[in-house]
């Protein structure tokens, strides 16, 4: 696995939880829980394939 | 190295973009307080100084630091008459100075009656402006303080998570 998908998702998670603090701090609780679904949803796109390996993998393992 | 160029000009940009925004409301709550502080100038000038209104027009124009407003009435007063003049003065001027349509109209009010009556009633006419005024310029700054941080800090930080993400 390609260890710059952890920084990626690393540095994604510190930037959605910077704006998370920043717009919830100015009483916009709604768009700050967007912005953490949006992070969400990009980091799953981001490790999609990973996890279709993953369930390769498990699939080989235990020969399903 | 391309990469983290096209990364950093995205962050620049969206940086830009926040600092304007920001920018914007302080243009806003200052155009305000300079109107404030001009009008006051333009009640002094008419009720005590007894200038004509076209040069207290300017006079007070002076005042602000883009006193276009003021200006661009005094121009246009002989011509269209001061209601008219004052008006257009203002909604041409809105977007220079980031006014927004509750702003034009509490600042359009002003045009209603300036210079049609005595010295006392332009007083009157003056003060309810300024009353109206000051609660505009109150919510200004309190948009700026609530909302002039959150858009430089959104501007930086969705420039990071965008470069994040294409990286």
């Amino acid at each position: 696995m390609n260890i710059d998908l952890i920084f990626q998702v690393a540095g994604v998670g510190i930037v959605v939880a910077v704006l998370y603090q920043l717009l919830s701090r100015a009483g916009r609780d709604e768009q700050a829980l967007m912005v953490t679904i949006a992070g969400l949803i990009a980091v799953l796109f981001i490790i999609t394939g990973e996890i279709g390996d993953l369930f390769d993998s498990i699939k080989q393992i235990f020969g399903l | 190295m391309i990469r983290i160029i096209g990364a950093l000009m995205l962050m620049s940009a969206s940086a830009a973009a926040g600092v304007y925004m920001s920018s914007r409301l302080k243009k806003r709550a200052d155009s305000l307080d300079g109107f404030a502080s001009a009008l006051e100038y333009l009640k002094t000038r008419i009720c005590f100084a007894d200038t004509a209104l076209e040069k207290a027009l300017r006079a007070a124009g002076d005042m602000m630091n883009d006193g276009r407003i003021f200006y661009s009435a005094a121009d246009n007063m002989n011509a269209d008459g001061i209601k008219k003049a004052w008006r257009h003065a203002v909604i041409n001027s809105a977007d220079t100075l980031c006014l927004t349509a509750a702003d034009v109209q509490t600042v359009s009010a002003l045009g209603n009656r300036l210079g049609l009556t005595d010295a006392e009633d332009q007083k009157r006419n003056i003060d309810a402006v300024l009353a109206a005024l000051s609660a505009r310029r109150a919510q200004a700054h309190e948009a700026y303080d609530k909302n002039g941080r959150l858009f430089r800090g959104c501007g930086i930080l969705c420039g990071a998570l965008a470069a994040l993400l294409l990286i």
